[in-house]
């Protein structure tokens, strides 16, 4: 009979034990949160936690993605900053590139995103459009985000519609890495910047004396570097249905495919160049790479050789300088965060302390504050020197960046790839990818607009 | 006669092992090509990745893995990965058990709107209920603790209860019959002749929640904030950053010692696959 | 099952309404309906309700009725592409997988001194599942330099195949990644095989069978159940499959590795488009939904089940 008792609560009271043996495990008591209206779910679950925990300290929610070296001097910053602002309690999160996006989209449906939120340019638009970040024009024109020092080019990376959203964390500039020793077997010389048709031609003569194959395709940064050169805007471009830039583009990629000099598509395929470690020169199968400055020094550590860096190729008849400065990363402040002032200090301490930086030693780019870059350039090693010495050289000829992009970027990104890789396995020519790329992207921004 | 029989079995016995063990290898080569490029620099993985052995071996990777980021190190990462993997098994593997029996060996309304519903949640992309899901969890206030990727398990997982289904269904009915003559009740059923005849889906379904949570970072991604919270799973990934540059290295180290403790908990769980269990159930 | 009537119709204690069998069936999947109401119910319905709007995540939603169904069927031929490559790839993967599973499980299931140890070998691939260090791996072993062009070479086959970038043979890396990670159907075999009693063996053996008719008249008729679930659980993952495409391939090239539920991702958090992608995943349901009731509905045509006797 007992046991007959037993076995029948036994179902039923599984579920509350099993609620029980878990909630003795993990501390938290978040009975502070009686929030159900959608909005007051902004308070976040940190937040709470940490008022309620420490009193009279304002706290704050700092995400970012990164890698093992970002995280560790990110965190020691923080440290930093905590022990000489009392006050201030910040909380760091951090995670990896691609997670990061699908964490923020998250927050952001439920009204929860940090305070202090590490943004790309391609996703800046978007998180403005919809109202979640922060104006940072007030905190810049009443000096708690000092931007004396800063070069008026960078503040307005971070504008959308003549408003700072977000302040640039350090500078990249597009660039080609070259093998020094390949180049030299072949004995060409590379020059401050190649155009597309001394690219074709140089990859022509290293072919023929030492085997090594050629590089020629930066997806949409190429798209866009050519429309620049062209005198345009690649976006500006497609929303109006022109041809013009994806003509030129087009037809360069067809011209150096159908070349032997040039990596093979399936080759191409198989390597995978968006990736630092699976790059075709790590191995040597192809003499350059076409990038962005920051990854100058993972590429030459993972390769293992030599590099030298030059600027992007650009058109032998262009009508300006396709080359510009690019915010490796930003920080923007989230529209429903409580500390917004003290994020702005934090921020600006990020960016103008010469203390912050000599910790982060600029992981994230070239400091923005040029006094600060100039102080801690002597301490980097020669591959980070390097970075330096290029990044100051495009910043006296770099033309001003596109607009932050468009929604519907990621989308006309995908298929200006596989228009592209059609174009490399020889199955459509440049003119039937011009004819099917326009259009479709055409149509795609104005989806996305609606 | 006697030592002819003999010698063939000895020779298939033969066979066998060598075959297995062949097979083995080729299963085993890429696991092996994984645990010996943790032993190798990062950029010798990259260039060199045709040859098996490192040029020589260094644990620099495990040195620079094992200290983490931020000053949270894989010691912690191992402890969270054993408090969400370890609590969730119990959950998942008790109560699908308990669904299950109710699907497989009860008949009552509805039934089939239940088990249909079990399915759709099984089918259904994780990708597209991820937000609203997160909405919720961020109402209950969960968000940021263990709960909202520990609790769920406490409810019965599709793949389980219906792994138990199939294995009760496999049971002689005959059993439960004699049973309920000798005034067993439909409980007691189940605590007394069914659980002891299905460790095998037990020990099976243990096995890969112990493993699934284990792997799982998705969970980790959306509900975690506090890194002192963070699992394994999620941890590997921030080696990775194709924007700046990977450590591959320490992160082909940290995977290897995180398949330990998984390797561990089958080389154990595997031995209760033993057989003759549904057998003596109906000898007795 | 007519027990429903056993009990007659007298006063009941709580003990007997509880051991009634429409009540105890409430009981015991009772977690499961709560667990369900609670954290899959509302998600589920919410889902199904984006696929008629148009919603970007950080803007509330727009509702468009049928529209990102019509786009999906007539305005978009990548969603062919994506559906087609996942059908090719579960229509080879998974009974490739089950086949492989079935033999290996065969195999082990034979108790020797080095069991354990063949099993735990077997099984070590689909240990490390996903993660990253897989796609890292698997592309040099494919790669035209890598392992299984060496391994070619020796057999005197052609070796110079880029496997990941041609247009017919990246998607075959794939699926062959999936027959090797065969280890969670080789177990639930394994437990399946365990479960068949040794006395219906002994009998056979007595009456003279050999291994191929034991295997056919017994194995496979008492494995059916096991078989059934193997089944319909890898089709639901064969359809689910993301991962594998989506850090090995990337849908390289061409499209041709890209999976249906990568492409879903991207609409969903890429494009922004989370309406797009729920109503590409209702759509999927809708497809794996069909084949499963089939399998279904046929079981009682294949299917051995004790409790019926």
């Amino acid at each position: 009979m007992k046991k007959r008792i037993l076995a029948t609560t036994l179902a039923a009271i599984l579920a509350a034990s099993s609620l029980a043996a878990c909630g003795s495990k993990t501390e938290p008591t978040e009975t502070t949160k009686a929030d159900t209206a959608t909005t007051q779910a902004a308070t976040t679950a940190a937040t709470a936690d940490t008022t309620a925990a420490s009193g009279g300290k304002v706290s704050l929610s700092l995400c970012w993605w990164g890698n093992q070296t970002r995280n560790d001097v990110t965190k020691k910053a923080v440290d930093l900053y905590m022990s000489k602002n009392p006050n201030v309690d910040i909380k760091v999160e951090f995670t990896d590139w691609s997670g990061y996006w699908d964490k923020l989209s998250a927050m952001a449906a439920g009204g929860n995103l940090p305070d202090i939120i590490q943004m790309d340019y391609s996703y800046l638009n978007q998180y403005q459009k919809s109202g979640q970040l922060a104006d940072l024009s007030e905190f810049m024109s009443s000096g708690v985000i000092d931007t004396t020092k800063i070069p008026e080019s960078i503040i307005k990376s971070g504008q959308v519609d003549g408003k700072a959203y977000a302040i640039s964390l350090g500078s990249n500039a597009p660039m080609m890495v070259y093998d020094k020793a390949v180049v030299e077997k072949a004995g060409v010389t590379i020059p401050d910047q190649l155009t597309m048709d001394q690219l074709y031609d140089i990859s022509k003569t290293i072919n023929e004396k030492t085997g090594v194959k050629t590089l020629y395709d930066g997806g949409i940064n190429m798209m866009q570097i050519m429309a620049r050169a062209n005198g345009s805007h690649l976006f500006d471009e497609l929303t109006t249905g022109k041809e013009d830039s994806i003509k030129i583009y087009f037809n360069s990629i067809e011209k150096f495919a159908k070349s032997d000099a040039s990596i093979s598509a399936d080759l191409l395929a198989e390597k995978n160049p968006d990736v630092v470690e699976t790059k075709p020169i790590i191995d040597g199968t192809t003499w350059n790479d076409l990038s962005l400055s920051n990854q100058f020094i993972s590429i030459s550590k993972t390769a293992g050789r030599e590099l030298g860096i030059t600027m992007f190729p650009t058109l032998t008849d262009a009508k300006a300088q396709p080359l510009y400065l690019k915010p490796s990363m930003f920080f923007s402040i989230a529209e429903t965060s409580k500390n917004k002032e003290e994020a702005a200090k934090f921020v600006d301490w990020f960016t103008n302390s010469a203390e912050c930086n000599d910790i982060l030693l600029a992981e994230r780019g070239i400091p923005i504050n040029t006094e600060v870059a100039d102080a801690i350039k002597p301490k980097a090693d020669a591959t980070a020197q390097t970075v330096f010495d290029y990044v100051a050289k495009v910043t006296q000829i770099a033309t001003p960046i596109d607009a932050p992009d468009p929604s519907g970027k990621g989308e006309v990104e995908a298929l200006g790839k596989t228009v592209s890789e059609a174009v490399r396995y020889g199955d459509a020519t440049a003119d039937d990818a011009v004819g099917q790329f326009v259009p479709e992207a055409k149509k795609i921004l104005e989806e996305a607009a609606k | 006669m006697k030592t002819g029989y003999q010698e063939r079995k000895f020779v298939t016995t033969a066979i066998y092992h060598v075959f297995t063990f062949l097979f083995a290898c080729v299963m085993i080569y890429p696991l092996v090509w994984m645990v010996m490029s943790s032993f190798k620099n990062t950029n010798e993985i990259f260039r060199t990745a045709a040859s098996l052995l490192p040029e020589h071996f260094s644990f620099e990777n495990y040195k620079v893995g094992w200290k983490g980021f931020a000053g949270y190190g894989f010691g912690l990462f191992f402890k969270n990965s054993f408090i969400i993997a370890g609590l969730s098994t119990v959950g998942a593997v008790v109560s699908s058990a308990v669904v299950g029996y109710g699907f497989a060996r009860i008949d009552f309304k509805f039934k089939n709107f239940w088990f249909a519903c079990m399915l759709l949640a099984m089918m259904l992309p994780f990708q597209v209920i991820m937000i609203p899901q997160y909405i919720i969890f961020n109402r209950l206030g969960w968000v940021g603790s263990y709960l909202p990727i520990i609790v769920p398990q406490f409810f019965g997982q599709g793949f389980f209860i219906f792994l138990n289904v199939q294995f009760i269904r496999g049971i002689p009915i005959d059993l439960d019959e004699a049973a309920r003559m000798d005034g067993c009740t439909i409980y007691s059923i189940f605590i007394r002749i069914i659980l002891p005849l299905v460790k095998p889906s037990l020990v099976t379904s243990a096995i890969f929640s112990f493993m699934w949570r284990w792997d799982d970072f998705l969970a980790a991604l959306l509900y975690l904030s506090d890194p002192l919270k963070y699992p394994v799973s999620y941890a590997l990934k921030m080696f990775s950053d194709p924007t700046a540059g990977s450590d591959w290295g320490a992160m082909f180290a940290m995977a290897t010692l995180s398949l330990i403790p998984i390797f561990l908990i089958f080389l154990t769980m595997q031995k209760y696959l033993v057989e003759g269990i549904a057998s003596t159930g109906i000898k007795g | 099952m007519k027990n429903n009537q056993m009990i007659p119709k007298r006063k009941k204690s709580v003990g007997q309404i509880l051991n009634t069998p429409k009540v105890a069936g409430y009981v015991f999947i009772l977690p499961f309906i709560i667990g369900f109401l609670a954290f899959m119910a509302v998600p589920m319905i919410l889902s199904l309700g984006f696929s008629f709007t148009r919603y970007n995540i950080l803007k509330s939603p727009v509702f468009i009725g049928l529209e990102n169904y019509k786009t999906m069927f007539t305005a978009d031929p990548k969603f062919w592409k994506v559906f087609g490559v996942t059908m090719y790839y579960v229509l080879f993967s998974v009974p490739l997988r089950l086949i492989m599973a079935l033999a290996v499980a065969m195999l082990l299931v034979k108790s020797t001194k080095l069991s354990g140890f063949y099993r735990a070998v077997y099984y070590l691939p689909s240990i490390i599942g996903s993660s990253v260090a897989v796609a890292i791996l698997w592309k040099r072993m494919f790669a035209s330099d890598g392992v299984v062009n060496a391994l070619l070479k020796i057999i005197g086959l052609p070796s110079d195949l880029a496997w990941l970038g041609r247009a017919d043979t990246a998607i075959w890396t794939l699926i062959i990644l999936a027959i090797w990670q065969f280890g969670s159907s080789m177990l639930i075999f394994l437990s399946g095989l365990k479960q068949i009693p040794v006395s219906l063996y002994e009998a056979a053996t007595v009456d003279g069978a050999n291994g191929i008719q034991r295997f056919f008249k017994i194995t496979i008729p008492m494995l059916t159940p096991t078989i059934f679930f193997n089944l319909i659980n890898q089709l639901i993952n064969g359809f689910m499959a993301f991962t594998q495409s989506y850090i090995i391939t990337q849908g390289k090239p061409r499209d041709t590795t890209l999976f249906y539920t990568v492409y879903m991702y991207q609409n969903s958090f890429t494009y922004n488009k989370l309406g797009y992608g729920c109503a590409m995943a209702w759509f999927m349901v809708f497809v794996v939904g069909m084949l499963t009731l089939v399998l279904f509905k046929t079981q009682k045509k294949w299917v051995h089940y004790e409790a019926e006797g």
